[in-house]
């Protein structure tokens, strides 16, 4: 096994590591309570439904065949688990 | 090897209590989930607090897996207690960059956590399985995946 990376490692994976995806920006729009459906590089939403189910058919009509799938939560929650 | 994945940010509105908003950074990773040929690809958090794998109930429909005929064991968390999880045997994708690794995974998936839209990554599964380190302070958290079990694939 290899040891827990140093801090100058960690330094240096830190700046390689790609940039914090904003998802305030990117689910600008999507209603409160919607699932969504967004390509792998998080830069862009296929679609927005009540449903899982029709929120990957809009998806997959618009091309792609596995996007990331969540939901929008409906109130302003903080997550506590 | 270690892989270094940021924390989303997620913006929480205004409330009584942060009048403010809050820009709340989760560590969220991308996977998907595979049940023969049908997948699922979502978000899931790094929660060592959790004691399983679990996922939305939706996730287990798109994998074409009934609750029905699987097994269910009680999950308790904020605000719940007792609310049914359904086990089934999955295949877990992990993927950073061009490094693409799968591994079985026992997973739950729940009512209780359809509201949230997202998974839960816990001690079973994942924290048992990766060594992970939290670095909140620079945004970053980061995984070290392990040699590829034989089943799996490396890319």
């Amino acid at each position: 096994m290899q040891k827990t990376p140093s801090t100058g490692m960690r330094s240096m994976m830190a700046a390689m590591a790609p940039v914090v995806p904003d998802y305030g920006k990117l689910l600008e729009g999507v209603p409160r309570g919607a699932w969504v459906a967004i390509t792998h590089d998080e830069q862009r939403v296929l679609a927005y439904a009540a449903e899982m189910s029709e929120v990957l058919r809009l998806a997959h009509e618009r091309g792609e065949a596995d996007p990331i799938v969540f939901r929008l939560p409906e109130a302003s929650l903080t997550l506590l688990m | 090897m270690w892989c270094s994945v940021a924390y989303r940010k997620v913006p929480v509105p205004a409330t009584d209590p942060f009048p403010n908003g809050q820009d709340c950074k989760r560590p969220y990773l991308v996977l998907t989930l595979l049940n023969g040929p049908k997948l699922i690809s979502g978000l899931a958090l790094a929660d060592t607090g959790a004691d399983h794998c679990v996922f939305p109930l939706s996730f287990a429909a798109a994998l074409g897996l009934d609750p029905l005929k699987m097994k269910a064991q009680g999950s308790m968390g904020m605000g719940s207690y007792n609310v049914p999880t359904y086990y089934e045997n999955v295949t877990m994708r992990i993927s950073f960059g061009s490094h693409v690794q799968e591994y079985p995974l026992y997973a739950g998936f729940t009512q209780g956590l359809e509201q949230q839209g997202v998974g839960l990554l816990g001690q079973f599964g994942f924290f048992d399985r990766f060594n992970v380190l939290f670095d909140r302070a620079r945004g970053l958290f980061h995984v070290e995946l392990p040699d590829p079990p034989k089943s799996a694939t490396t890319t």
